[in-house]
């Protein structure tokens, strides 16, 4: 069988495009990118509103708390917090905007591109759910139980209280953790997989 | 600009379908790739700048788009196909030679489907290295084992129909 012959039959018959309209262009081009690293930013543009709106709700915690000293430097630790978060989440975001994978260079330097970009964002996520989720729950935990009569000093030194909240943060922490590998691997996991196989295959010496 | 785009891509569609009909096999993925694919050459457009032919800046585009999408469902290499399943193409007058040549180029893997590809598309070693990120002489190498491969199976396949 000759195989070129029989690749140029395919090309007319089987392989042949259909048409395509400018009216199908235009559209295609209107459309939002479903590619994986549009998802990564919109996973990160997610975390962005979420920290917004946890950062309102510390703003309204603050003007709640004004005349109730013994709560306000939680109040005001729970703003700084979000506000960093904000500020990493912006910075991570406009990293991803700069650092775009150029689509029309060689398809190794493409896929090692992407495979980077996609694996940095599940470590960074994995790396920030060691602080993030002991730190929300300290902080939630203090504040709900500060009171004009018991001061943060009073509660560290309660056993008590510091059983569970030691407790708590042990439980939180690798669930959480656990939790956003989980949803990373359901997200990325297949297409790192293929990435990965696909630079090995073309990184392989003869 | 976008008239200039349009035009080149309607005379350089079946690039894309190739590309898309070599690696996807889910209709709806196939629906998104061919509008991811234009989109990001859309994109890249403007850094286009005719050093190489329109037709090999959009099989790079096309090869990345589709190599970097997260596809529903990947086709197992299995060594005998049990049967000549070519549903999800448009079945046409065509011979059963040619089939059995696609069927065998789509078990490869998903590399050396890029390297032969090209290769019957006319492009020379020096060409899919740059296309490929290769150097030529594991391009040479990967080119020979892939068609040795092919006809491999096709002789397998022919000589069990027999």
């Amino acid at each position: 069988m000759d195989l070129q012959q029989e690749w140029n039959k395919l090309q007319e018959t089987n392989l042949a495009a259909p048409p395509l309209s400018e009216i199908e262009i235009m559209e295609a081009l209107q459309h939002g990118s479903r590619a994986p690293l549009a998802g990564v930013k919109r996973v990160i543009r997610f975390r962005l509103y979420a920290v917004i709106v946890y950062l309102l709700l510390a703003l309204g915690f603050m003007w709640y708390n004004w005349n109730y000293p013994e709560k306000l430097p939680i109040a005001l630790s729970i703003l700084l917090y979000y506000s960093l978060a904000l500020l990493f989440s912006g910075w991570q975001l406009w990293q991803l905007q700069r650092k775009a994978v150029d689509m029309d260079g060689n398809l190794l330097q493409t896929l090692q591109a992407y495979y980077q970009i996609v694996k940095n964002n599940i470590r960074i996520d994995a790396i920030l759910g060691w602080f993030i989720y002991p730190m929300s729950f300290a902080l939630g935990f203090f504040y709900m139980l500060i009171r004009p009569d018991r001061g943060i000093l009073d509660i560290l030194q309660t056993q008590s209280f510091m059983l569970p909240l030691l407790l708590g943060m042990v439980v939180v922490t690798p669930l959480f953790w656990w939790f956003t590998k989980l949803v990373n691997r359901r997200l990325f996991g297949d297409l790192l997989e293929q990435l990965r196989e696909n630079i090995q295959a073309l990184s392989e010496k003869d | 600009m976008e008239k200039e785009f349009v035009q080149l891509v309607q005379q350089n569609a079946g690039i894309i379908h190739k590309v898309i009909h070599l690696y996807v096999d889910h209709p709806e993925d196939r629906r998104d790739l061919y509008q991811e694919v234009l989109l990001q050459a859309w994109k890249s457009y403007a850094g286009f700048k005719g050093e190489a032919a329109f037709s090999t800046w959009l099989y790079r585009i096309s090869l990345n788009t589709v190599l970097t999408f997260r596809r529903r469902q990947r086709v197992p290499i299995s060594e005998l196909p049990s049967q000549l399943d070519l549903a999800s193409e448009p079945t046409r007058h065509n011979s059963e030679d040619s089939e059995l040549l696609w069927l065998a180029i789509k078990q490869l893997n998903e590399i050396d489907r890029v390297i032969i590809t090209l290769h019957l598309d006319g492009y020379n070693n020096e060409e899919i290295a740059e296309v490929t990120g290769l150097n030529k002489n594991n391009t040479t190498v990967r080119l020979h084992r892939a068609k040795q491969s092919v006809v491999q199976r096709l002789k397998n396949w022919t000589s069990a129909k027999i």
